[in-house]
């Protein structure tokens, strides 16, 4: 109860602060970035494999807001709807670097395209900080069952909010997610069940 | 065991520990503060709007066609010092605007005091660059061109002691003499963290000058990272120019450039693992190109990060490894003596 009146705080400040920044601007700006960048650089940092790429994701999910905001309605829940805008530039960012990819084949076999030759410093602290593989293995799943994981398991978002997210719908949510279960289970090497593998849509 | 309680307290924890770079939001208040003056313009700003829109349209195009946003990485680190040679998918810059930006560059050091340094905002790169930085590092070095008075820099200099001793003594030996040295990179120098401050402002300003560049000399007290950086330049038989840069750094620095790498390759310098590098064009040359091999050496207490390089069209690959495995075997001579500490 505690946690969700300091939420509905946070809420209500956030929202004055997104109403000004709309109207005017500069001010406003590091009270809008102090109480929304966190939860923005973090979310994309689990969902973005390369580490590398993660400040420039941002900057694409800024330029996407900016944009966005005079649109946005002040009723609906501006959480659900920024992880929406996140997870679709994270999507959009990925898919043009396939495309880029498939362009750029010459070029790539002078280049590591993802690995460079030595770890990256991200990279190097997130493996050291996960010795026991488990974030590791969330990064290793494709991006439609990371998109569910980490909702769910960071955002701690609820079925629903994330099928309204990604739109689309609530079985779709349960089946991706029952689907990187599996695939966590399986990369663990664990055939047992887990208390997560009966979902129940909260 | 797969544990879901546990993955949410592992990303929980993560997350507190993530934190985005310094000057994280003056760059992210910037893309805000474009937004809004396109907003503030209207759809129909008048003459000026339009011609800015249609600008506006094809920098947008050239955006997508170019695939700003994808990149290559190459990295060379050690367990302090990383170095990520950054290329967007399609290339950095063509040549004609990597020589464009070189004659600005050359403008701004030519109006600069010896030893003193500049931060060049440029709109050729801001169009190019969308969102990212658009700022220039530009210095105009304090030259020591008397190869004993540089020697004794280096030796007094402490650590620089050992560079003295393995390059230069070796250099007449091997057809290369001293032309000069200095207490700086070879080119441009670096942007700190406290340079991302000036952009801004830079950015305001050039805008307001209807899209020309815009540079403030560094004032002495801030700017770039603190390592020790002793470079001297030689000239071949031929008369082109070769340098050893030597940087020694003694904190975790993470280097990022932006590049446009033609080539990399791995070479062996006596057991050391190094690599040869070759970027065209090169906006801080004449030449548009440069090359340069280039090697890390780790101690208890600082990185030593080697490089030997040359922007002159005429110093082929195979000179520059050459002199490259001279200073490598002279400086792990050196360090087999016991003079320097360094690791093998």
């Amino acid at each position: 109860m505690e946690t969700l009146e300091v939420a509905e705080v946070e809420d209500k400040e956030l929202n004055h602060w997104l109403q000004r920044l709309r109207e005017d601007g500069s001010e406003a700006f590091h009270e809008v970035y102090i109480r929304i960048n966190p939860h923005i650089y973090r979310t994309v940092y689990f969902l973005t494999r390369n580490k590398n790429e993660v400040d420039d994701i941002v900057s694409e999910v800024y330029m996407a807001l900016f944009q966005a905001l005079p649109g946005y309605d002040g009723g609906k829940p501006f959480r659900a709807w920024l992880n929406g805008l996140i997870v679709r530039q994270t999507s959009n960012w990925k898919r043009r670097m396939w495309r880029k990819m498939r362009l750029g084949l010459r070029l790539a076999s002078r280049w590591t395209m993802e690995t460079p030759v030595g770890e990256q410093p991200d990279e190097r602290a997130f493996r050291a900080e996960d010795r026991d593989e488990m974030l590791a293995m969330v990064d290793k799943l494709s991006m439609k069952l990371k998109e569910v994981v980490v909702l769910r398991y960071y955002q701690e978002c609820s079925l629903e909010e994330i099928a309204s997210i990604l739109d689309i719908p609530v079985g779709t949510v349960k089946s991706r997610h029952h689907a990187a279960i599996r695939r966590l289970r399986g990369m663990t090497g664990d055939g047992s069940r887990d208390k997560e593998a009966s979902v129940h849509v909260r | 065991m797969f544990d879901s309680n546990r993955l949410q307290e592992k990303l929980q924890t993560k997350a507190s520990g993530i934190h985005p770079p310094q000057g994280h939001e003056v760059r992210i208040r910037l893309l805000y503060e474009r937004q809004l003056r396109r907003r503030n313009r209207g759809p129909f700003g008048g003459r000026r709007r339009s011609v800015f829109a249609k600008l506006s349209a094809v920098v947008l195009v050239l955006a997508v066609l170019s695939g700003f946003t994808g990149y290559y990485y190459f990295n060379i680190s050690d367990q302090r010092v990383s170095f990520t040679y950054r290329q967007p998918v399609s290339g950095w810059m063509d040549a004609a605007a990597s020589a464009r930006i070189y004659e600005l560059l050359a403008e701004v050091e030519a109006r600069l005091e010896a030893g003193e340094s500049a931060i060049v905002y440029v709109p050729e790169l801001a169009e190019r660059y969308i969102g990212k930085l658009a700022l220039v590092s530009v210095m105009r070095p304090q030259t020591v061109t008397d190869a004993k008075q540089w020697e004794e820099e280096l030796a007094g200099a402490g650590e620089g002691g050992l560079l003295a001793e393995a390059v230069l003594s070796d250099a007449g030996a091997n057809g290369w003499s001293f032309d000069r040295g200095q207490r700086q990179p070879p080119f441009g120098g670096r942007l700190g963290e406290r340079d991302l401050d000036w952009l801004p402002e830079l950015e305001r300003e050039s805008e307001a000058s209807g899209g020309g560049a815009a540079w403030r000399i560094r004032p002495p007290d801030s700017g770039e990272p603190e390592s020790k950086v002793y470079t001297s330049f030689y000239r071949n038989a031929a008369g082109e120019e070769i340098y050893v840069s030597v940087e020694i750094v003694g904190r975790k620095t993470d280097n990022r450039i932006m590049s446009s790498l033609a080539e990399t390759e791995e070479v062996g310098l006596h057991g050391e693992k190094a690599y040869y590098l070759r970027t065209e064009p090169f906006m801080f040359a004449e030449s548009n190109r440069h090359h340069q091999v280039q090697w890390l050496q780790s101690t208890d207490d600082a990185t030593w990060v080697i490089s030997v390089g040359s922007s002159s069209p005429e110093v082929e690959k195979a000179e520059l490894l050459q002199m490259a495995g001279e200073v490598a075997q002279a400086r792990r001579t050196e360090a087999g003596n016991g003079s320097s500490g360094l690791s093998e």
